[in-house]
C-alpha cells in the first residue's frame, strides 16, 4: 500500500475501531473530526460483515461427522444383510479358498498385497459382510477411514455410474492398516484399497487370479488396487469411473 | 490409527465449539460446495496433531488449519492468491464528509449482498477480513494464522473494509 498520510490514517482508524491501538492513540483517532465520516462507514461495514455471517451455521451432517471423528475408538461393526449376495458367489468363493489352500499357503515369507487383499475380499464374500463402516455417505466413510489408516482415501460415490458406495473397512497389508472402500454393482461387491505408491503401475493393469478380477493403478497421490468377482469389462468400467471421479474431485 | 483418550478429549474441547466459525471461514474462502470437505479435512488434521501435542490458543490454531486447507483447495483450482496492489485511493470516498448517508445504506444491505461483496474481494483481503469481522480473532492471532506481519494484517483489513464501503455504499 502507499505511504500517503491519509492511507495511514485509515489504517489507524480501522485499528481504533477494532480496539487494537494503544490507549493514547485510540483517543487521538477518535477525537479527529476529519475521520468521523470514514469512521461511520467503516463501522457499518464491520457490523454488516459480522451480521451477514451470524446465521450461517455448520450443517448438521458436518456436526455429526465431526462428533463421530473423536467418538470412542471401538467401531460399531455393522453388517449389511447378506441376502443380496448370491449363494452361488459364496460357493464359488469356497472353492477358491480351497484352491488357495492348496496352491499358496506353502510359500514362505510375508503374504503380498495381492494375496492379502484377495483373501480379504473372499472372507467378506463368505461372511456377507466385511464392512466396518456401512454408509453410502462419503462424508461418513472418509473420516472414519482417515482416522484409522494413515493413508486418506478419495471416498467417491459412483452411484451415477452404477457403482454405489456401501461402506469401508480397514485391511491390513504387511502389518500396515490400509483403507478399503466397498462398492456395490448389482449383487457384486468391488473392494478398492489404497496402497503406498511403491511398485504400482501408472496405468491400470488388469489381472485374473484366484478367480477374481483385479486392477492396479495410481494417480499422483495414491496407489489403488481393486478386487472383484465382476467381469473384466465391468471392472474396467469401474476403474474408469473411479479415475474420472478422482480427477473431478481434484480439479 | 485409533486415537488416545487424551487426543480425543483435546479435540472435543477445541473443534466442535469452533465448528460454526470454521464453516463460515471455509465457506467464504472456497464456497458452499467444498466448505464441508475443507472443514472435515481440517478436523482430521487437528485430531492427528492433537495426538502429539496440546495447543495454547486453540481457536486461532484450528481456524489456521481450516484456512490453510482452504488455500490448498483454492490453489488447486488455480485461483489467484497474490497480494493486490494499492489502497485503491480509499480516502477519496471514505473521507468525503458529505456522504454520511452511506453508513445507513451499508447498514441496510441484506446478508446476501454483503456476503457477495465479501466473496468478490481478493483472497488475501478476504481471509483477513473474515478472520477479523466474522471469526473475531485479534490482529496478533490473524498475523500468526497467516504467517504475516501485523502491519500487513492492518493494511489488508483497511483495504478490505474500504472496498466493501465502496460497493455497499453504492459507489461501485
Amino acid at each position: 500500500m502507499s505511504d500517503a498520510p491519509k492511507d495511514r490514517e485509515i489504517v489507524r482508524l480501522n485499528a481504533a475501531l477494532d480496539g487494537e491501538l494503544p490507549v493514547m492513540e485510540q483517543a487521538d483517532v477518535e477525537a479527529d473530526g476529519s475521520l468521523s465520516a470514514a469512521a461511520g462507514r467503516l463501522a457499518a461495514v464491520r457490523q454488516a460483515v459480522g451480521s451477514a455471517a451470524a446465521h450461517e451455521r455448520a450443517p448438521d451432517r458436518l456436526v455429526r461427522a465431526i462428533a463421530a471423528l473423536a467418538a470412542a475408538p471401538a467401531p460399531a461393526r455393522r453388517r449389511f444383510a447378506a441376502a443380496p449376495m448370491a449363494l452361488a458367489a459364496s460357493l464359488v468363493a469356497l472353492g477358491l479358498v480351497a484352491g488357495i489352500g492348496l496352491g499358496r499357503l506353502g510359500t514362505a515369507g510375508t503374504p503380498s498385497a495381492d494375496d492379502t487383499l484377495a483373501a480379504s475380499y473372499l472372507r467378506a464374500s463368505l461372511s456377507g459382510g466385511g464392512i466396518d463402516i456401512a454408509s453410502s455417505d462419503r462424508h461418513t466413510v472418509k473420516p472414519w477411514l482417515a482416522t484409522r489408516a494413515p493413508l486418506g482415501t478419495a471416498a467417491i460415490d459412483l452411484a451415477d455410474a452404477g457403482f454405489a458406495l456401501v461402506g469401508g473397512r480397514v485391511d491390513v497389508v504387511a502389518f500396515q492398516p490400509v483403507p478399503t472402500l466397498v462398492y456395490a454393482h448389482g449383487e457384486h461387491r468391488i473392494a478398492l484399497t489404497e496402497l503406498p505408491l511403491d511398485g504400482v503401475p501408472a496405468e491400470p493393469a488388469f489381472t485374473l487370479a484366484r478367480g477374481l478380477n483385479e486392477a492396479s493403478w495410481r494417480d499422483n497421490a495414491r496407489g489403488y488396487r481393486a478386487v472383484s468377482d465382476i467381469a473384466r469389462p465391468e471392472l474396467e468400467g469401474f476403474v474408469k469411473a473411479f479415475r474420472a471421479g478422482v480427477e473431478k474431485e481434484t480439479e | 490409527m485409533a486415537f488416545s483418550a487424551n487426543a480425543r478429549a483435546r479435540f472435543h474441547a477445541i473443534v466442535p465449539p469452533n465448528l460454526d466459525d470454521a464453516y463460515r471461514l471455509a465457506k467464504r474462502l472456497v464456497g458452499e460446495a467444498e466448505a464441508e470437505d475443507v472443514v472435515q479435512d481440517a478436523a482430521i488434521r487437528a485430531l492427528k496433531a492433537l495426538e502429539l501435542t496440546g495447543v495454547t490458543n486453540a481457536r486461532a490454531w484450528f481456524l489456521a488449519i481450516v484456512r490453510n486447507g482452504a488455500l490448498t483447495t483454492l490453489a488447486r483450482r488455480g485461483a489467484r492468491l497474490e497480494e493486490p496492489e494499492g489502497l485503491d485511493a480509499v480516502e477519496e470516498y471514505l473521507m468525503d464528509p458529505n456522504a454520511d448517508i452511506e453508513a445507513d445504506l451499508i447498514a441496510r444491505q441484506d446478508g446476501a449482498a454483503v456476503r457477495a461483496a465479501v466473496d468478490a474481494l481478493p483472497v488475501p483481503l478476504r481471509e483477513t477480513l473474515v478472520l477479523r469481522d466474522v471469526n473475531d480473532l485479534s490482529y496478533r492471532e490473524i498475523a500468526d494464522a497467516l504467517k504475516t506481519p501485523i502491519g500487513t494484517v492492518m493494511s489488508r483489513l483497511a483495504r478490505a473494509r474500504a472496498a466493501l464501503a465502496k460497493t455497499l455504499g453504492g459507489r461501485a
